[in-house]
């Protein structure tokens, strides 16, 4: 044998990639023919909506054996909302097949407290709205048996006969576990209807009793109403606002063309390289492009389809005017800002394509020249102004993370309650001449700077006389940056505004007209969050500051009232003001030209053509 | 699951609380008449039609993806309008403080650019009054810290207060009759496009069908015509009506050069020859089909999946019915149309695959999107031949993906491409030759190792295994080329050194082998070939006793190493082994 005997040795077949794309393998779809449009039937009653949360993944991994394991409260959760929802549809029914299912909802000896109070204070009063509220201890005046409860139920909806649009929600908030297969439940009401110039709604909180069965479903022992109001509306629609789009938009084609058909539809329209993201997050700003003094709109688009300027005509509608205007684009758009950059007298424009901030000046008649283009991450939300002073408008650039809310998310948030691993949020200082310099480190707001953030806003929170700026973040603590002198800090624990969930929007306002801004964040409110997070199962091995902020995570929107002093207080709950349920943009409004600022909350995720939801 | 068009948190309707004053807030979500099941993502407050109070624009996932809501007033309360104009500040006054002072109190506001999210609201500052008719002071907090007081403002006006002017000065909006109606439009949830235009178009992978007769063909037909591939069944109505339009059309369609390849996909069915006589019957007795037909296997089903899959975000679960794929002269994909399509339809996009794709991205082929521009520079069809190489890997079909990425190892810049993809494509072609390497197919492999290499040149493994194809083909200058190149990329991995060596002591160049063959066994101390072959470099060498220490070391390691044995009893004999 020689030495030049040895085999060169080599390498076996390693899988050095991770990221295989997936692939669902699925072949014809033999029998079923899918090309109608998926529109519900248009049923009078609106059927609610159940498990609302990606916190209800949580429930298989955390389930441990036991009576109350999070597995089994939430699926008693989910039964009970069942019992609920078939209670309230029982009221399109006569009473005598009403009284037949009843029997399977409530136990013969149900308790149950008057449904709407009839002792009610008048606590705000308009021509257009009027607002009703029972004291937090009415009377309840008990009565027992189903005929009781029925009689109640009819009473509840007797507001509702004849009007259209009728909609009921239930939410189970909580869960509780009491002896002799007994389980009690908080739930949040919500039944709402209209008339041809009026529309009426009430809001309650349930205390639900109910007798578990184990396999058979759960029938009530007692209803009692903890929380109750009543609104009413008046004006020529019935509503405070309404819908007039398709009005605005009637001599523009891109509204049926672009508009109409939603985010899903273009995802299936468009060359999937070209990258329409699934959750359509993409802005808007309004401004008079064109200095005739009316307001216009941009309005940014996903990858593919322009964005559009839309102009207001005098009589309200409008008219695209992008291509001429040389603002089209066709690259991913998320946000914009419509300012006067330069300190000429025209709105300039800034705005988000994919992975860059393009910045173009106005010639003062809407025609847009690019000027200047800055290299960011992700960016999303953009919030100006002058925190140096110097007489130009600075832009504060909120950039994600990695690969913002895409489906094949890159990075992830870690840990999710409180995650300082996303993208790095920037400064951008107008140095006139249409040079942008980035001053995050030298500014000092690289602190706590990479948070997942969605959304900021600038405010002299401080009255000093400077802007300081709260940043929204999506997994865990919020900031607030106090500007001294140009020099931030983050202030965010000490003055109380951390607000520890997911943020997704920043609001300010003086709500209590005290001369003071207080701040309003949008969050995530989610009915089994705050059902799971509650339960002991629910990470019983993390300490009690864990669970709490988990269970804040849930807990919904939150406003913080500026106590003057440097803190603010948290007074969401009192307020009520937390269930603005997944909520994107919040914003105070004054609505009925009072005074006092009111709050609108654009909400909801992902409503797919499939009923079920995750 | 969202991406499959299942919900999440969906069907939530938009709240609204309204301010009763001080410390509560009513829920009026439903009264508002704001609670639309949109998808909503953000809000800008407007009086758009400059009637005295805020309107909103709104934005939303789902359709319409924008909304504009007006308010309908309210008769009873007053409002002030102001918009600020700065001068030593900046001149939109973005950060200004405006105090509003009536018989009630002080209202505060702040101008904002861009707050809440994703949105940017209008410059006008707007104040409800309440019942307020009086105005008694209006005090501006311009940024910078100048305090102005202006007088002369009236409720229910509109002014503009240009700093230090000190009055404020009504302005009238141009004139103007507003005409805006309501009229509620429900929410889209989700739609499906039915047609979707390929911007990038690649060569299709080989698509192979069976006459009704058993012969396997190719769906590709002559070079320089263009193909529809239809798919069908007998049970379905849509279906055989398109296949009813498609035979009337036949004039049209052979003066378009239009070739159509009808293929039934009935192939799960038991009663596969009674499939097979309906199929026959309704193409050649009821409608006399004048264009080729046949059966769609499981395979060309799946490639046709792998293609919706790879160029479509949204879609139906599986293949629709019918569903077709109309493919340019030149073998590409041009156009998928998940459901039926018109004679007509079809024809315009015949007559649109001359047209090039247009790098602005609205081609005259494709009447759904709108003209516009990009700033970023748009997919490389590189790019989209590597989503179709990895999703054809990820499903078996190894030899199409083989051939694509071939075709997507030369498109894509290596400088320019996401190092994760190189590696991906890398991968595929290492895995292929290293399976070669084991058939000693070793003329294949170098093949597939240096496209392997060429896609990730800095792959230590790779060059490794490269070198081990060119040593088994004799190509010792190759061999110790790519196992240099290995070594850069990795000086400490242990095989291209010891092949090194092993390679070296071939050619009696034993310094160089004994270097390669002592890092060997200093990254790899447990490797009795590693001793071995030092052992007998270091004898060459005249190295005795060093030579010896490793052979001994070998055959610790390994007592039945023969060759250890063998040249330990050489050295020991005071031979040279």
């Amino acid at each position: 044998m020689t030495d030049n005997s040895a085999l060169p040795t080599g390498f076996g077949a390693r899988r050095r990639t991770v990221m295989w794309l997936m692939c669902i393998v699925g072949l014809v779809a033999v029998g079923a023919l899918l090309w109608s449009s998926g529109r519900d039937a248009g049923s009078v009653v609106e059927r609610p909506n159940d498990a609302d949360n990606r916190s209800a993944d949580h429930s298989e991994a955390l389930s441990v054996p036991g009576v109350d394991t999070v597995s089994e409260t939430e699926q008693f959760a989910e039964t009970a909302q069942r019992q609920l929802d078939r209670m309230l549809e029982l009221l399109s029914q006569d009473s005598a097949a009403a009284a037949e299912v009843l029997a399977d909802i409530a136990v013969p000896e149900v308790r149950c407290s008057v449904l709407r109070p009839t002792q009610l204070t008048t606590s705000f009063d308009s021509s257009s709205v009027t607002v009703y509220r029972a004291a937090k201890d009415h009377p309840q005046e008990w009565l027992e048996g189903r005929d009781h409860l029925w009689d109640r139920l009819v009473l509840l909806s007797e507001p509702l006969i004849g009007t259209e649009q009728l909609h009921f929600k239930f939410k189970i908030i909580s869960v509780e576990v009491l002896p002799e297969l007994r389980v009690a439940t908080d739930v949040v009401f919500q039944i709402s209807g209209a008339k041809s110039a009026s529309s009426y709604q009430q809001n309650a909180v349930w205390n639900c009793v109910w007798q578990d069965r184990g396999a058979d479903v759960p029938r009530l022992l007692q209803i009692g109403v903890n929380q109750y109001e009543e609104v009413t509306g008046k004006s020529a629609t019935g509503h405070v606002f309404a819908d007039c789009t398709e009005s605005v938009f009637r001599d523009e084609q891109s509204f049926p063309d672009q508009l109409m058909p939603g985010i899903d539809y273009w995802r299936s329209a468009i060359q999937a390289q070209h990258g329409v993201y699934p959750y359509g997050h993409h802005g808007i700003a309004v401004g008079d492009v064109n200095g005739d003094g009316l307001d216009d709109l941009y309005a940014c688009q996903p990858s593919g389809l322009p964005n559009r300027l839309y102009l207001q005509n005098s009589d309200g509608t409008v008219q695209d005017i992008a291509e001429a205007a040389g603002v089209n684009w066709l690259d991913r758009s998320r946000g914009a800002l419509l300012l006067d950059l330069d300190n000429d007298g025209d709105q300039d424009l800034v705005v988000v394509l994919s992975d860059v901030l393009m910045f173009l000046s106005n010639d003062g008649h809407a025609r847009f020249t690019e000027r200047a283009v800055v290299q960011t991450l992700e960016p999303g939300s953009l919030a100006a102004a002058d925190y140096d002073l110097d007489g130009d408008l600075d832009v504060f650039v909120a950039n994600y993370g990695d690969r913002f809310l895409s489906v094949s998310e890159s990075a992830s948030p870690e840990p999710y309650h409180d995650a300082n691993n996303g993208g790095t949020n920037m400064l951008l200082r107008n140095d006139s001449e249409w040079g942008f310099t980035d001053v995050t480190a030298e500014s000092g707001l690289n602190m706590n700077n990479t948070r997942w953030s969605l959304a900021a806003s600038w405010e002299d929170f401080d009255n000093d006389g400077d802007s300081d700026l709260y940043v929204a973040n999506d997994f865990g603590r919020n900031n607030l940056y106090r500007n001294d002198d140009g020099r931030f800090v983050d202030i965010a624990a000490a003055a109380g505004v951390e607000d520890i969930a997911a943020g997704m929007s920043v609001s300010w306002a003086d709500y209590d007209q005290d001369g003071r801004m207080d701040v309003y964040v949008g969050n995530m409110f989610s009915s089994a969050g705050l059902r799971i997070a509650k339960q002991e199962a629910f990470q019983q091995r993390a300490s009690s500051r864990v669970r709490g902020e988990f269970q804040r995570h849930a807990r919904g929107n939150s406003l913080f009232r500026n106590l003057g002093n440097g803190t603010f207080e948290d007074v969401s709950v009192d307020a009520g003001v937390t269930i603005g349920r997944w909520a994107w943009g919040s914003k105070f409004v004054d609505i009925n030209n009072d005074g006092w600022e009111d709050v609108v909350v654009a909400n909801g995720f992902v409503t797919g053509h499939q009923t079920k939801d995750l | 699951m969202i991406r499959d068009g299942g919900s999440w948190s969906g069907h939530e309707r938009n709240c609204c609380f309204l301010n009763t004053g001080q410390t509560q807030f009513a829920n009026v979500s439903a009264v508002s008449g704001l609670d639309f099941l949109d998808d909503a993502r953000c809000v800008a407050p407007v009086d758009w039609d400059l009637d005295g109070d805020l309107d909103l624009w709104l934005v939303n996932r789902t359709g319409p993806t924008l909304r504009y809501v007006r308010n309908g007033g309210t008769a009873s309360h007053h409002f002030l309008a102001l918009r600020l104009v700065g001068k030593s500040c900046n001149r939109d006054a973005i950060g200004a403080r405006v105090e509003v002072t009536t018989a009630n109190g002080k209202l505060v506001r702040t101008l904002h650019a861009g707050d809440s999210y994703l949105a940017q609201a209008s410059k006008w500052i707007h104040i409800g009054l309440g019942d307020n008719t009086v105005i008694e002071r209006v005090t501006v907090d311009w940024p910078g810290g100048e305090v102005e007081r202006f007088s002369d403002c009236e409720a229910d006006g509109r002014y503009r207060l240009l700093q230090g002017s000190g009055t404020a000065a009504a302005w009238s909006p141009p004139e103007r009759s507003v005409d805006l109606s309501a009229s509620k439009l429900e929410t889209v949830k989700s739609g499906r496009a039915r047609r979707i235009v390929l911007r990038d178009r690649v060569p299709v992978p080989v698509l192979e069908y069976a006459s009704f007769d058993g012969q396997s063909v190719s769906v590709l037909g002559k070079p320089s015509r263009p193909v529809l591939i239809n798919l069908w069944a007998t049970w379905c109505a849509p279906c055989l009506k398109e296949l009813r339009e498609f035979t009337e059309a036949e004039a049209e369609f052979r003066a378009d050069d239009l070739e159509i390849v009808a293929l039934n996909v009935e192939i799960t069915e038991e009663d596969r020859s009674a499939t097979l006589a309906k199929a026959e019957s309704f193409l050649y007795e009821q409608i006399h089909f004048p264009f080729r037909s046949g059966m769609a296997n499981s395979q060309l089903l799946e490639k046709l999946d792998v293609l919706q899959e790879v160029f479509v975000s949204l879609r139906e679960e599986s293949v629709q019915l019918p569903s077709s794929f109309l493919i340019d002269q030149f073998g590409r994909l041009a156009v998928i149309y998940p459901g039926p399509v018109s004679v007509e339809q079809l024809r315009a996009d015949v007559a649109g695959l001359n047209v090039v794709p247009n790098a602005d991205f609205a081609s005259e082929l494709d009447g759904l999107s709108f003209p516009g521009r990009w700033y970023s520079e748009s997919v490389q069809t590189g790019a989209v031949l590597m989503a179709l190489t990895d999703e054809l890997r990820s499903r078996g079909l190894k030899s199409d993906a083989l051939r694509l990425g071939g075709l997507a190892a030369d498109l894509m810049s290596r400088r320019g491409t996401d190092r994760q993809q190189r590696l991906r494509l890398a991968t595929l072609f290492f895995e292929e030759g290293e399976s070669l390497l084991q058939q000693e197919q070793y003329s294949a492999a170098v093949r597939f190792l240096g496209e392997a290499v060429r896609v990730q040149p800095d792959w230590a493994e790779a060059q490794t295994n490269l070198g081990n194809a060119f040593n088994r083909l004799n190509m010792s200058a190759q061999a110790e080329h790519h196992y240099q190149l290995a070594l850069r990329s990795d000086s400490q991995l242990v095989h291209p050194h010891f092949n090194l060596g092993v390679l070296y002591l071939s050619q009696k160049r034993t310094e160089q082998a004994a270097e390669h063959l002592q890092a060997t066994i200093q990254i790899a101390p447990d490797f009795a070939d590693g001793h071995n072959q030092f052992g007998v470099a270091l004898a060459r060498l005249g190295h005795r006793r060093e030579s010896l220490f490793h052979l001994n070391e070998a055959l610790r390691l390994d007592p039945s190493h023969a060759a250890a044995r063998q040249n330990r009893q050489a050295v020991l004999a005071g031979k040279v082994p």
